[in-house]
């Protein structure tokens, strides 16, 4: 009875320092991270919703033979890391290879979030649409010096905005 | 943001005429993530999403190295850089070089 009062009492430690903190990280980063996507899908749905049009491509010309009043580059940028969870289970994907799925709903939220920014930053200047669009990401920190699980990667957007003549 | 200079990651300027180049202009900077957005972000990292003093940083870093390509092209007579691109690459455990290229030109 005491040998397993002691082995509960040397368990302690690791259950408030290893296993609570990432048990933490599955609960609250799945809630935030559900809870941002959500947000931004609704915006992206108001905004197609709301007849705006504005087409964004990588095409080097515009859509329209019509003449151009002004343009502008446009770009949004963002820095998002997964959560010690993700990276937990990437990390054991990268002892056995495969899909590392906990990555892809930060890295496709990143994405989604600097194209729906750059486009609602030029609808608001005024632009009829966005041509030439790069999406570049890169990796801006490490979780650690020893190897490279990457725990923060930056997403960035840019293209030329249009505005057509009206005459 | 260009101060007057048409910028455009385009060959040309659209609905514009380019009659002079001038080659290759750039501009570059060095940021050093500081230790307290490093430990920030290491929390944010519990539940993951934005990090946004990194978000923040290299937004400023960026325009820095515009600003500087800029003013590389208006030391040369230019007033449109076409063709412009962005690169990004980690260049030590604690910092980013944000680098910006383009050709600077003449547009009518």
């Amino acid at each position: 009875m005491e040998v397993l009062f002691i082995i509960l009492l040397n368990l302690i430690p690791v259950f408030l320092f290893v296993v609570l903190p990432f048990f933490l990280s599955w609960v609250f980063g799945n809630w935030h991270q559900g809870r941002i996507i959500n947000r931004l899908a609704a915006e992206e749905m108001a905004l197609n919703n709301s007849g705006a049009g504005h087409p964004v491509s990588n095409l080097s010309k515009p859509s329209q033979a019509t003449e151009i009043e002004v343009s502008m580059l446009v770009m949004s940028s963002i820095s998002v890391g997964p959560s010690w969870w993700q990276m937990m289970l990437g990390g054991w994907k990268n002892f056995f290879g495969g899909r590392i799925e906990s990555y892809d709903k930060m890295h496709g939220y990143g994405r989604r979030k600097v194209l729906h920014d750059m486009r609602v930053q030029s609808l608001q200047q005024g632009f009829d649409e966005i041509i030439n669009v790069r999406v570049e990401t890169s990796m801006v920190t490490k979780k650690s010096q020893r190897d490279d699980k990457t725990a923060g990667y930056e997403f960035i957007a840019y293209g030329t905005a249009i505005k057509y003549s009206r005459s | 943001m260009s101060q007057g200079m048409h910028l455009s990651n385009t060959e040309t300027v659209p609905g514009k005429l380019i009659t002079a180049s001038y080659g290759l202009v750039q501009g570059s900077t060095v940021r050093a993530k500081n230790v307290f957005k490093d430990i920030g972000a290491g929390f944010k990292n519990m539940v993951g999403g934005e990090l946004k003093a990194y978000t923040e940083l290299l937004q400023e870093a960026r325009n820095e190295a515009l600003q500087r390509m800029m003013m590389d092209a208006q030391a040369r007579g230019a007033n449109a850089i076409v063709n412009v691109r962005f690169a990004t690459s980690a260049v030590s455990g604690g910092a980013a070089e944000l680098f910006a290229y383009g050709t600077a030109v003449t547009v009518q």
